[in-house]
C-alpha cells in the first residue's frame, strides 16, 4: 500500500493532489486543508492548528495536533513524535498506518530558487511572508531520518523536484530512495 | 534561584508584561507585533487568553493518570515547580527533566526555536530567558520563535527567540 505525504515546498505544485487521492492515502500538513481535503492532516504550529479547528475541518476529517481541543474533534500526535514538526509526523503516521511505500513530496528542505522561504503558502495567514529567510531544516532532516529508521519495513521515497535538496543523511538510511519528479509523475499518471 | 517565574493571579493581575508598542524606543525582534511582549508567566488555565497566555507543561503528578498537560502554580527552585495537572486536578511539586514523557514527580516545559515547529526541552526557565539542554540561552515569549535580540551590554551579540508552549484558553 502506498501513501503520499505532502510537504508544502513549492516542488509539490507539479503534482495533482486529486490524482494522488485516487491512488492512495494522502497525508498533508498545515494550510493544505484550505485547498484539499486530504486523508490525514497534521499541524503542530498552534496558530495553524487553531485555524484548522475553528474552520470546522477537524470535525469531519482525521486531524492531528499536539493539544487538540476535544470540542473540535482533533487527535493528539503520537507521543513518540510529540515534539516533531508536522511533515515528519505525517510521514510517521503514514508508516504507522501500514504503508509499505511512503512517497515524500514537497519536502524540499531548501530555499526557493531565489534563496528565500520555500513554501506554497508563503505570505498567507499564519505563514512567513514571501521573501522571508528560509526555515532551518536541520531538525526536519534529523526527525525524518529517525522515522525512516523506526519503520524499516516501509520504503521512504523522496520525490525530488527542481527545488528539493539532496539530503546526505537520508542516503545513509537503508530504506530511503530518491526519485526524480519526472519519474514520479510518469508513475502516477500511467 | 533568583527571581522566580511570574504567576498570573487573574485575568487582570500579573497577566504578562508591557507590550512592545507601549515602550519608549523599544528594541525588539521584527517578528513581534506591537501588542506582543517578551517574557512568559505561569498560572492556571482559567486566566489564559490569546493575548495573555500561560505556560503549558507536561507533568506527571502521581494522580494515577500518568503524563498529562499541566500549569505552573509557583516556582519552588531553579528546576522545581508546584504544578497542577490539567485533567487530574492534582497538585504536586515536580522537577524539570529532559523528557517529554516524564516520570512521577517530573515535568517538562518545551519551546520552539527555529520557526520549524520542532520543540526542544527546557533545562531552566525564568521570566525572560530559557536555557535548553545544549545550554543555549533564548529570549522567550509566547508569540514567535523567529528573530533574535541583542544581548544586553554587547556589541551585536544576540540570543535567539524561544516560543514557549502555552495555553490560550481553558
Amino acid at each position: 500500500m502506498a501513501a503520499y505525504v505532502l510537504g508544502n515546498g513549492v516542488s509539490r505544485r507539479d503534482v495533482s493532489v486529486e490524482r494522488l487521492l485516487q491512488l492512495g492515502a494522502v497525508y498533508g500538513c498545515n494550510a493544505i486543508y484550505r485547498d484539499h481535503a486530504v486523508t490525514v492532516l497534521v499541524a503542530t504550529d498552534q496558530p495553524m492548528a487553531t485555524e484548522i479547528e475553528q474552520s470546522g475541518y477537524s470535525r469531519d476529517h482525521r486531524f492531528y495536533t499536539r493539544r487538540p481541543r476535544s470540542e473540535f474533534g482533533g487527535l493528539p500526535v503520537p507521543q513518540k513524535y510529540y515534539g516533531f514538526s508536522s511533515g515528519p509526523i505525517a510521514a510517521g503516521l503514514a508508516a504507522r498506518d501500514g504503508a509499505d511505500q511512503v512517497y515524500l513530496i514537497g519536502f524540499d528542505m531548501a530555499p526557493d530558487p531565489v534563496g528565500r522561504f520555500n513554501n506554497v503558502y508563503a505570505g498567507s495567514v499564519n505563514y512567513k511572508p514571501l521573501g522571508a529567510a528560509p526555515t532551518f531544516t536541520g531538525n526536519w532532516v534529523r526527525q525524518l531520518t529517525q522515522i525512516m529508521q523506526d519503520h524499516p519495513d516501509s520504503r521512504f521515497i523522496h520525490v525530488a523536484g527542481d527545488t528539493t535538496a539532496d539530503i546526505a543523511e537520508f542516503h545513509r538510511v537503508r530504506n530511503h530512495e530518491r526519485m526524480t519528479m519526472a519519474r514520479f509523475l510518469r508513475l502516477i499518471n500511467k | 534561584m533568583g527571581r522566580p517565574l511570574k504567576i498570573k493571579e487573574s485575568t487582570t493581575v500579573d497577566i504578562g508584561f508591557n507590550n512592545v508598542g507601549s515602550l519608549t524606543n523599544p528594541v525588539y525582534p521584527e517578528t513581534l507585533t506591537t501588542s506582543n511582549y517578551l517574557g512568559v508567566v505561569g498560572g492556571v488555565r482559567a486566566t489564559a487568553t490569546a493575548g495573555f497566555p500561560v505556560v503549558a507543561c507536561i507533568v506527571n503528578v502521581d494522580a494515577g493518570t500518568g503524563v498529562e498537560d499541566g500549569v505552573i502554580l509557583r516556582q519552588k527552585g531553579t528546576t522545581k515547580y508546584l504544578v497542577l495537572g490539567d485533567s487530574s486536578g492534582v497538585t504536586a511539586v515536580c522537577n524539570l527533566v529532559d523528557d517529554a514523557t516524564p516520570a512521577i514527580g517530573e515535568m517538562c516545559i518545551q519551546m520552539a526555536t527555529n520557526s520549524d515547529s520542532t520543540l526542544v526541552n527546557i533545562r531552566r526557565l525564568t521570566n525572560k530567558f530559557a536555557v535548553d539542554y545544549s545550554n543555549t540561552r533564548y529570549v522567550i515569549n509566547f508569540f514567535s520563535d523567529e528573530g533574535s535580540m541583542i544581548k544586553s551590554g554587547t556589541n551585536g551579540e544576540t540570543n535567539g527567540l524561544g516560543q514557549i508552549e502555552k495555553f490560550t484558553s481553558t
